[in-house]
């Protein structure tokens, strides 16, 4: 027979849907990086349509998420010291990382116009697909190794986080 | 003894020490490890504590470092209640420090578990970690807030309000380290328990007298917050 509670305290939740609306942007950002990079990488299209989505995904992904710190002046913190133990630390690396390139991607393949492709644009490319990658890994592992939360707790969770983005 | 007197005393024993001769007194005694022990036999669920650490720490209406929730649980008598304090458990294995991505969480000399408020950035992460939700983002000061032991009155030699202030002298706080302290001749001589075992995290608050269904997830049907939510379909499970 479950307890009947007489007297309780209501905790409120800490993400804010700015939470939810990040990870969706970043998401979809890092997986339109990644057909990017897999289009480039087999050669079978310049996928400047995936550039444009990764790019401007990119970077409207900061937003919500400085958004959802509740002391967004402070983020210099996570630059000012090392916490390699937490994976949102990492995070905080691989998120300007991954922007600064797309960006700089977007740029190089506007700029190039209908000229072919060089060494430095594939290798960029190939650059961002990895960062991507890490993008994706950083997310699903800094929610997946909550244990405190039972459903982010789980092998599936990672997957299907990566598999929706 | 009085638990009381007994820590004013040690405390103000330990500052003489320290002063008379303090090469002799760090070489010779162990750290304190502090911790607390709730004897739930003594719990009349008055709220006093929860009063008096909101008014100690200035913490935010609606906001807890430590509170009472009262539950009615079946017995083989017909209904009875269960009172249950909670508050951080200053675990030895505390999933809330390794997740701070700015390391503004950390463990003090005497174990318990703080934050630097001028570094903590408030990503709520430590506050997603703990299995207790023990943690908060403080409405007043916007960052990550919890029990802190009461760190600036023990510091100085004082108990944590909770336990000045608690009437039955439920609350027990000491050393436990030092196996002459109440709370370490108290667990010497009851069985305690700790809430959530299954996380491993080594709480440091004890209880005696805790019913199992309150140890982990407790599984409710129906009361105040069902009424409070206005919920349709009474049951939830409260960590
Ligand atoms: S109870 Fe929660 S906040 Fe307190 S030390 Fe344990 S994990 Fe951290
Ligand atoms: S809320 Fe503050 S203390 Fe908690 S993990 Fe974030 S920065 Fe660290």
């Amino acid at each position: 027979m479950p307890a009947v509670d007489l007297m309780s305290f209501d905790h409120e939740a800490v993400w804010r849907p700015w939470a939810v609306a990040y990870f969706l942007l970043v998401g979809t950002g890092a997986g339109a990086a990644l057909l990017l990079a897999y289009a480039r990488l087999v050669r079978v299209a310049e996928a400047k349509g995936a550039l444009i989505v990764a790019a401007s995904f990119a970077l409207a992904s900061g937003l919500p998420l400085l958004a959802d710190l509740h002391q967004p002046a402070r983020f210099m913190h996570f630059y000012s010291g090392a916490a390699p133990g937490s994976i949102m630390w990492w995070g905080s690396w691989f998120l300007p990382l991954f922007i600064g390139s797309t960006l700089l991607l977007a740029f190089m393949t506007g700029r190039r116009g209908n000229a072919p492709m060089c060494a430095g644009e594939r290798t960029l490319t190939m650059i961002v697909g990895v960062l991507a990658l890490c993008i994706l890994g950083y997310t699903a592992g800094e929610m997946s190794v909550v244990s405190a939360r039972p459903v982010w707790n789980t092998l599936g969770f990672p997957v299907v986080l990566i598999l929706t983005a | 003894m009085n638990s009381r007197r007994e820590f004013l005393k040690l405390a103000m024993a330990g500052s003489t020490a320290a002063v008379a001769a303090p090469t002799a007194a760090s070489a010779q005694a162990k750290p304190k490890r502090w911790g607390m022990l709730v004897d739930l036999r003594k719990c009349i669920g008055c709220q006093a504590c929860t009063v008096a650490c909101t008014i100690e720490n200035d913490v935010p209406e609606g906001q807890h470092r430590t509170a009472v929730p009262v539950y009615e649980l079946d017995g083989p008598d017909g209904p009875s209640q269960a009172v249950l304090p909670r508050l951080c458990n200053h675990c030895d294995e505390p999933p809330c420090i390794p997740v701070c991505p700015v390391n503004a969480t950390f463990k003090t000399d005497e174990g318990a578990v703080v934050v630097e408020a001028e570094q903590c950035v408030a990503c709520g992460y430590c506050v997603q970690a703990c299995p207790y939700e023990a943690r908060f983002i403080n409405h007043k000061t916007g960052v990550a807030d919890k029990c802190t032991f009461c760190v600036h009155r023990t510091s100085v030699g004082l108990l944590p309000a909770c336990v000045e202030t608690c009437v039955g002298n439920a609350r027990v706080f000491g050393d436990l380290n030092d196996p002459e302290s109440d709370i370490r001749k108290l667990m010497a001589q009851h069985e305690t328990k700790g809430l959530r075992p299954e996380f491993k995290t080594g709480p440091n608050v004890y209880y005696i007298g805790l019913d199992d269904r309150l140890a982990s997830t407790v599984a409710v049907g129906g009361g105040a917050r069902d009424l409070r939510q206005g919920l349709e379909t009474p049951a939830h499970g409260e960590v």
